[in-house]
């Protein structure tokens, strides 16, 4: 039966981290069980091993696609895609880069044109 | 990291929240010729909740029928819809509020659909006596309101998260953001705020809700004077996935949305739904069946992996296969949002699942009257987080339908306002407060660190308040939260990068979920009975002769002020003496 809690085994994980300019790999030790998500993992570096690892995620479940990386090249979500042994998880898309795996996500509609970084002056904001 | 303000923005109507119900808060204050900014912590049209709904919006079985041709039933009416509300509410809900509920809905539903949203289902959810659940799945629906939002003229602030209202004293003046991707810090100034940021699941470990809901509307509100009510029901969702760890917290679908008779078991495959709700079984409410299901657990009779199980296996083969072909799109294929359920269950049918009750929704918050307007003048609020609609339990459908009506009464009403009053300079002791809070964030604070916090606020909701209460467990939760508040204020932080920084934005978060907590434990002592989501190990019976009341709750610097509130009743008369929970449509023969 699938559902069992097999036993943990311990999985090197090699992330990338910077932003667009300038990134480097950091391996991870990460104790991981089968049914393990790729973000599972992440979430065990953040909590564990390293509090200043960036990534994004808000669902959890395979809807948001707000945790998008790419694991060995192939971009997928991070929630419902399982951690397996030597991956190497990088942002989904370099040049959408801000910090280590948090991207600038797609927009969702072609007219958008919202704000995402508020940076400068906003005067055409303020009254 | 010091700290101070890059800037200060002003709009007419400022909105927390962007998804559900807070596009809906923008769109209609933008209709009303309000200049609006809506602001979100996460990604416009991929974060909070109303993405994740399966896709239930509920409005009346007749409305259903004459608008949109489903199968709906004559019999049914806004009324009937709103005395379901109120008995599965468990009486607790502000009846005012739940016939406007019930008379806008379909209305609200009919603008969806004009705006371009698909109704892919029909269906009968537990809880309601005629079906109502016209299935509009939640991701569909945000990106709907995402684009039109876009479209509208709004101003729309993402990747921003609101930590603190600014108020005078003559009400709300606006409030203070951290800009996620630049560590920034701005005020923004508004005539109208409208608080559309959810429940507060997330402090429970196990939860469905995404990572946003953390409380932060509730406490800003809390702390700024407004009144929290109905803060011992958070609601629970009987059937979520507790293995394998990729799908802890995922919603079990099919029972759910009333899709396949499912049978909920024990270890020992007893149906213990026997016990509690005898007519009903599994297809009770929800506050139900959690209860049940975490008194299974408590007593030694869960699952392998502590839970409880759920099976298919009294069902043919056969039967079981074509459901699939029937069932609404997102959920064909055996799929449980964004998973598919052979993945790790390859027997469908064969195997019980191991589910456990999960966090799912907050039935109580901020209060509000039919205009969606706080105590706090100039303060809204609408949606998921208000006290009022649902009283003691929500009926399933109901938190889609949620965001429509009370969105658009919040942004109506708030425009309206704004128009009357102009923008005042926060007072500057609030501002350095504010300022102090993300300055007390960092490498030399000698705290706990923002992981520990937020774990431990995960421990004592949890361990010491869960589903099942008593007093003794809820005093030591009391008392743990209490140490936990002499540490919030120096939370460390390891990670001094300014963009997008977690560990800052998560050590904000925990005083609100704090704060919440700390209502939930407080408003859960104080209400000695049984009733809704609400389970008392120590008084298990509901009594309708002493507790038939809301409770308020304020807190002024440290102290806390609960008042009982009668409640509000105005269409159907409300029950007396006492009975066993769960037992509340026992002598009842319309359902």
């Amino acid at each position: 039966m699938t559902t069992v809690r097999e036993k943990q085994q311990t999985i090197t994980v090699r992330i990338r981290r910077g932003d667009r300019e300038k990134s480097h790999l950091v391996d991870y030790e990460v104790p991981i069980e089968k049914g393990q998500s790729v973000l599972g993992v992440l979430q065990y570096i953040y909590d564990h091993l390293d509090h200043g690892i960036g990534f994004s995620a808000s669902c959890r479940i395979g809807l948001c696609a707000s945790c998008l990386v790419r694991v060995n090249g192939k971009v997928v979500r991070a929630c419902t895609t399982m951690a397996e042994k030597d991956m190497l998880i990088e942002p989904y898309k370099d040049s959408a880069t801000i910090r280590d795996l948090i991207t600038e996500l797609p927009p969702l509609a072609r007219e958008a044109k919202w704000t995402v970084h508020i940076q400068g002056s906003m005067q055409d904001m303020e009254r | 990291m010091n700290h101070s303000i890059c800037q200060e923005i002003c709009c007419d109507v400022l909105v927390i929240g962007t998804e559900g119900t807070g596009a809906r808060v923008a769109l209609e204050a933008c209709e009303q010729g309000a200049d609006a900014i809506a602001v979100t912590k996460g990604f416009l049209g991929r974060s909070g909740a109303t993405l994740t709904a399966d896709g239930e919006i509920d409005i009346d079985s007749r409305s259903a029928k004459t608008i949109f041709g489903v199968a709906g039933c004559p019999d049914d009416s806004p009324e009937e819809f709103a005395k379901d509300m109120i008995v599965e509410g468990d009486y607790l809900a502000d009846q005012r509020l739940v016939a406007i509920h019930t008379q806008e809905a379909p209305q609200r539903v009919k603008e969806l659909v004009e705006w371009g949203a698909t109704i892919e289902g029909f269906i009968h959810a537990p809880g309601h006596r005629y079906p109502r659940g016209l299935w509009i799945p939640g991701l569909k629906l945000t990106r709907l309101l995402a684009r039109r939002l876009v479209k509208s003229g709004v101003t729309i602030l993402e990747n921003t998260l609101v930590f603190e209202l600014l108020h005078d004293s003559d009400g709300v003046v606006g409030a203070v953001a951290l800009n996620l991707p630049t560590g920034n810090i701005f005020i923004l100034r508004s005539r109208a705020v409208v608080l559309a940021t959810g429940g507060a699941m997330r402090v429970f470990p196990l939860t469905t809700a995404p990572e946003e809901l953390t409380g932060d509307g509730m406490a800003m509100a809390l702390r700024c004077g407004a009144v929290l009510q109905d803060m011992e029901f958070p609601m629970f969702l009987p059937y979520c996935f507790l293995t394998p760890p990729a799908l802890r917290g995922v919603i079990f679908p099919y029972d759910v949305s009333a899709l396949l008779e499912v049978h909920a078991l024990n270890r020992h495959g007893e149906r213990y739904m026997a016990r509690w709700d005898p007519k009903r079984m599994e297809r009770t409410t929800r506050d139900i069946n959690s209860v049940a299901a975490a008194m299974e657990i408590r007593t030694g009779k869960g699952s392998h992996a502590g839970g409880t199980y759920l099976s298919f296996k009294h069902l043919p083969r056969n039967l079981i296969d074509f459901s699939t072909q029937w069932f609404p799109g997102n959920l064909q294929g055996w799929r449980a949002a964004g998973f598919r359920l052979r993945d790790f269950y390859p027997n469908i049918g064969e195997e019980a699942w191991e589910v456990a009750p999960a966090s799912h929704f907050w039935n109580g918050g901020v209060s509000i009257d039919e205009h969606c307007a706080t105590q706090v003048p100039g303060l809204f609020a609408a949606g998921e987080g208000t006290a009022g609609i649902h009283g003691a339990n929500r009926l399933a459908g109901n938190a889609l339908t949620m965001t429509q009506v009370w969105g658009k009464r919040a942004g109506y009403y708030a425009a309206k306002f704004a128009k009357k009053n102009k923008l005042r300079k926060p007072p500057k002791e609030q501002v350095e407060a504010a300022l102090r809070k993300v300055g007390q964030l960092n490498q030399e604070s000698s705290g706990p660190s923002v992981v520990e916090v937020r774990q431990e606020i995960r421990r004592i909701s949890g361990d010491l308040i869960g589903i099942v209460r008593e007093e003794k467990t809820l005093r030591d939760a009391l008392s743990a939260i209490e140490d936990l508040r002499g540490q919030i204020n120096r939370q460390h932080v390891t990670c001094s990068d300014p963009q997008f920084n977690r560990e800052v934005s998560e050590g904000l978060q925990n005083e609100n979920s704090l704060d919440v907590i700390d209502a939930v434990v407080r408003a859960s002592l104080h209400r000695q009975e049984s009733r809704g989501a609400l389970y008392r190990l120590d008084y298990p019976e509901t009594d309708n002769d002493r507790w038939l009341c809301n409770l308020a709750l304020r807190r002024r610097e440290c102290e806390w002020a609960i008042e009982e509130v009668p409640v509000k009743s105005i269409h159907l008369t409300l029950p007396s003496g006492k009975r066993q929970y769960g037992r509340r449509r026992e002598n009842d023969h319309s359902s």
